[in-house]
C-alpha cells in the first residue's frame, strides 16, 4: 500500500515539475498582437511578412508577434477604433497622421505615451532627429503617441509617351503652362488628368492642395488653426477656380461620381496622361492585373507646378499595451522595425521618405523615385494636403458640391462659402 | 398538464426569445435613445447636453434633404410601386399565355444582391460608357448623350427611384398567394350576375386584399426607409445631398465620429417608423363582423 502510494506520488511530482518546466517556457515568450493593414495584396505585403518572419525568428521564445490582418484603410482603421472602444487595443498598430484617426485616438486615452522612452532610451535619443515628424503626433498634452515611420512626398504621375505624342517635352513648372500642356493633350485626342469626387475625392483634393500650397499665402493657409480656418479667402477661391477649369475641360467624363479605381484605371489603361497620388501607386504600374506590360517605363514623377510638393506626415507605430512587460516588448518589436535593414527594405518598398536616422545609400529606390525624391527635397514649396488640415465633415461636403463645380453650376465662391458654412456648422 | 405547470413552461420556452430580444434589440434600442442626450464625438462618451442633438438636427439642411427624400420614396412605394406589382398580380392571376414564365421574370431581381444591382447601375447610367447614354445616342438625343445621370442635380434622384421602382415581383407574388385563397364562388356569383372581369377584380379581389395591400405598403415603406447599400455605391448621397437618405446620414455622421448626432437621426428614423407601422396597421385592418 505504501510503495503504490509512492510511486503515485512520484508520478506526480514529475508531471507538476514538467508542467512547471513548459509553463515557465510559455511565460517567457510573450505574445504581441500586431493589428495592420499591410497585408493580403497591399504593396508592403510581402515586406511586413518577411519582417514579422524575421523578428519572430530572431526573438524566438523572448517575443513573438502575432498578426492581425485587415486589408483596407478604411476597414482597419474600423477595428483599430472598435479595440479602443472596448479597451482592447492592439499592442502595435500604425498610427496615422490623419486628423480623424489621430485625435480620436489621442482622446482614447488607450494609446501609450511614449515620452519616456524617448527621452531616456540612447536608441532613440540617437536614431530620432525629426522633431517635426515627432511634433505631428504629439497630443495637447505633450504626449508622444507614436514613433515616426515614414512620411510622403506626393506628386503628379505624368505618361511621358502621352506627352510625348502632344509634342510636350517637359512636365510644366507654372500653373499657366499646365494649362497649356492639357490644352496640347486635348487636342492630340489625350485627356489630360484623372480626377474623381467619390472616395474622399482623393486625387483631386490633392490637386487642389498643389494648386493652393504654390499660391502666395497658401502655405500660410495650410498651417491655420483649425479654429481661424477661413474658405471663403482669396487663395481658397483661386485654387478651386483652376480646379474648376480641371474639371470641367481636362478630364474625363465620369470624373464626377467615380471613385479612385476608376480614376487610377484611366490612367493605368492610356486613357489619361496625369495622375495625383502618392508613391504607393508605383506598384500598379508593373502590376499585370492592373496596367498593361511595359507602362511603367512610360511613367515619370514631377513636382507640382509652381515648384511645389506635398511633403505629408505619412505614419508612426503606435503602442496599445496595457502592462509593462507587454509595452517593453513592443519598443524591442519598434527598434526592430528601426533597424538599418528592416528601414531601408521598408524604404525601397514603399518609396516613402524617412523620419529617423537611415542610411539611404542601401535604400535600392525605384527608377522613378530616383530621379523625383531630389527634386521634391529642393521643392521651393512643402506643405500637407488638405484633409489633414480641415475637419472630416469638410472632406464630406467638398464630395458632395465638386460636382457642381464640374458642370459649372456653382461659383468657386459659392463652393467656398458652402464649405465656410460646414465648417462652422461641424 | 396543470394549469401552473403550463406557465412554468411556457415561461420557460419564451426565455431563450426574449433574451435575445432584449440583448440584440431592446438593449440597443436604450442606448441609442439614452447616447442622443450625450455629446459622444470620441471613443468615450462625454457629457450630458440634452436635447442639443436634437435642435442641431431640425436646423442641419442635410436632414431634411434626407427626410424629403424618404418621404418621396414612400410616397413612390405607396403610389406606383405596390399599385403596379398589384396589376402585375392581377394579370398572371388570370393566367395568361406564359404567366409562369413572366412570374420567374419578375421575381429574378429579388435573388440578384442590392449590390450587385448597384455596381450594374453605375454602369449603366456611366456618362462615357454606359448602357443608356449609348441608346440616346444611337436615338440621336445628342442633348442627352453626355449626361452623368447619377450625379446630375435635376436627375439624379429620379434615376435612383428608377432603380428600385420597377422591382415589383416580390410584392406581386404576396399578392398572387393572398388571391388563391379568394373563394371561387364570390367569382362565379359575380359572373352569373354578368360582372365583368375588371368589376369582378374591382369589386371582389381587390377589397378582400385590403390588409395584405396594408402589410405590403408597411414592408416597402420600411424597407425604403432602411435602404442603404445601394445609394451607398452608387453616389454616397451626392450631388449636394440631393440622393442622400436618413439611413445614409447616419453612416456618414459615423464616419466622421458624429456618433451622438448619429444616434439621433436614428432615434428620428425608428420614430418614423413606428409610425408609418402604426399609421398604415390602422387604416388597412379589416374590420371583424361581430354577430
Amino acid at each position: 500500500m505504501l510503495k503504490k502510494s509512492k510511486v503515485i506520488l512520484c508520478l506526480v511530482l514529475i508531471l507538476v515539475f514538467f508542467m512547471t518546466i513548459s509553463l515557465i517556457g510559455i511565460a517567457k515568450e510573450i505574445e504581441l498582437r500586431f493589428l495592420s493593414l499591410q497585408v493580403g495584396v497591399h504593396t508592403e505585403a510581402s515586406w511586413f511578412t518577411e519582417t514579422v518572419e524575421k523578428f519572430n525568428a530572431e526573438y524566438e521564445g523572448k517575443i513573438k508577434i502575432v498578426v492581425d490582418g485587415v486589408a483596407g484603410d478604411e476597414a482597419c482603421w474600423g477595428k483599430l477604433r472598435t479595440d479602443a472602444a472596448v479597451g482592447s487595443m492592439p499592442d502595435l498598430f500604425i498610427l496615422k497622421h490623419d486628423r480623424r484617426e489621430f485625435n480620436v485616438l489621442a482622446q482614447s486615452g488607450t494609446v501609450l505615451a511614449l515620452n519616456d522612452y524617448i527621452k531616456t532610451d540612447p536608441y532613440f535619443k540617437g536614431i530620432l532627429n525629426d522633431s517635426v515628424a515627432l511634433a505631428a503626433y504629439t497630443n495637447k498634452e505633450g504626449n508622444v503617441l507614436g514613433i515616426p515611420y515614414t512620411r510622403s512626398h506626393i506628386g503628379i504621375y505624368y505618361n511621358t509617351e502621352l506627352f510625348a505624342k502632344a509634342g510636350i517635352s517637359n512636365f510644366p513648372t507654372t500653373w499657366d503652362d499646365f494649362f497649356v500642356a492639357c490644352e496640347k493633350l486635348k487636342a492630340a485626342n489625350i485627356i489630360p488628368i484623372s480626377m474623381m469626387t467619390g472616395d474622399g475625392a482623393w486625387c483631386s483634393m490633392l490637386l487642389l492642395s498643389n494648386m493652393i500650397g504654390t499660391t502666395p499665402g497658401g502655405l500660410e493657409w495650410l498651417t491655420t488653426d483649425l479654429a481661424d480656418q477661413k474658405f471663403n479667402v482669396p487663395v481658397f477661391v483661386d485654387a478651386v477656380e483652376k480646379l474648376q477649369k480641371v474639371f470641367s475641360e481636362y478630364t474625363t467624363l465620369d470624373a464626377v461620381g467615380s471613385g479612385y479605381g476608376v480614376a487610377a484605371n484611366h490612367f493605368l489603361l492610356g486613357n489619361t496622361a496625369m495622375i495625383v497620388n502618392g508613391p504607393w501607386m508605383e506598384g500598379s504600374f508593373s502590376d499585370p492585373k492592373s496596367a498593361p506590360a511595359d507602362f511603367e517605363s512610360k511613367v515619370a514623377y514631377a513636382l507640382s507646378p509652381g515648384d511645389g510638393v506635398i511633403a505629408a506626415e505619412g505614419w508612426a507605430w503606435g503602442i496599445g499595451s496595457k502592462t509593462k512587460e507587454k509595452q517593453d516588448a513592443a519598443i524591442e518589436v519598434v527598434k526592430f522595425l528601426m533597424r538599418q535593414d528592416v528601414y531601408a527594405a521598408y524604404l525601397s518598398v514603399s518609396g516613402g521618405a524617412p523620419c529617423s536616422k537611415v542610411d539611404m545609400s542601401e535604400v535600392r529606390l525605384s527608377r522613378i523615385n530616383k530621379d523625383f525624391l531630389p527634386k521634391a527635397v529642393e521643392a521651393k514649396y512643402k506643405y500637407t494636403f488638405l484633409s489633414n488640415v480641415v475637419k472630416p465633415a469638410i472632406i464630406d461636403a467638398l464630395c458632395q458640391y465638386l460636382p457642381g463645380i464640374a458642370d459649372l453650376s456653382m461659383t468657386p465662391e459659392e463652393f467656398a462659402i458652402k464649405l465656410e458654412e460646414t465648417h462652422n456648422a461641424n | 398538464m396543470k394549469k401552473k405547470d403550463r406557465v412554468i413552461f411556457l415561461v420557460v420556452a419564451i426565455i431563450p426569445a426574449l433574451a435575445l430580444f432584449v440583448t440584440f434589440y431592446l438593449i440597443p434600442i436604450g442606448s441609442l435613445i439614452y447616447t442622443s442626450f450625450f455629446k459622444w464625438e470620441s471613443i468615450k462618451i462625454g457629457e450630458f447636453i440634452g436635447f442639443a442633438n436634437y435642435i442641431k438636427m431640425f436646423n442641419d439642411p442635410v436632414f431634411w434633404q434626407a427626410l424629403r427624400n424618404n418621404i418621396s420614396w414612400s410616397i413612390v412605394a405607396i403610389f406606383i410601386h405596390i399599385p403596379m406589382a398589384l396589376l402585375v398580380a392581377l394579370i398572371l392571376n388570370s393566367k395568361p399565355k406564359g404567366w409562369k414564365i413572366f412570374r420567374t421574370i419578375y421575381f429574378l431581381p429579388h435573388v440578384i444582391s442590392i449590390t450587385a444591382f448597384a455596381v450594374i447601375y453605375i454602369s449603366v447610367f456611366n456618362p462615357s460608357f454606359g448602357l443608356l447614354n449609348a441608346v440616346l445616342k444611337v436615338l440621336g438625343m445628342n442633348k442627352y448623350s453626355n449626361t452623368n445621370w447619377l450625379f446630375h442635380s435635376y436627375w439624379a434622384w429620379k434615376v435612383i427611384i428608377s432603380t428600385w421602382i420597377f422591382h415589383v415581383g416580390l410584392f406581386a407574388m404576396i399578392f398572387l398567394a393572398r388571391m388563391t385563397s379568394i373563394p371561387i364562388e364570390l367569382y362565379e356569383a359575380a359572373k352569373i350576375d354578368g360582372a365583368s372581369p375588371f368589376k369582378q377584380d374591382l369589386y371582389i379581389t381587390i377589397p378582400l386584399l385590403k390588409n395584405i395591400i396594408g402589410v405590403c405598403i408597411i414592408l416597402d415603406v420600411t424597407a425604403g426607409l432602411r435602404y442603404f447599400e445601394g445609394l451607398y455605391i452608387m453616389t454616397n448621397g451626392a450631388p449636394y445631398w440631393k440622393t442622400e437618405t436618413l439611413a445614409l446620414l447616419i453612416y456618414q455622421q459615423l464616419q466622421s465620429i458624429n456618433n451622438s448626432y448619429a444616434n439621433t437621426v436614428g432615434v428620428t428614423l425608428l420614430v418614423i417608423g413606428l409610425l408609418v407601422v402604426l399609421l398604415f396597421s390602422k387604416l388597412f385592418r379589416e374590420k371583424t363582423v361581430v354577430e
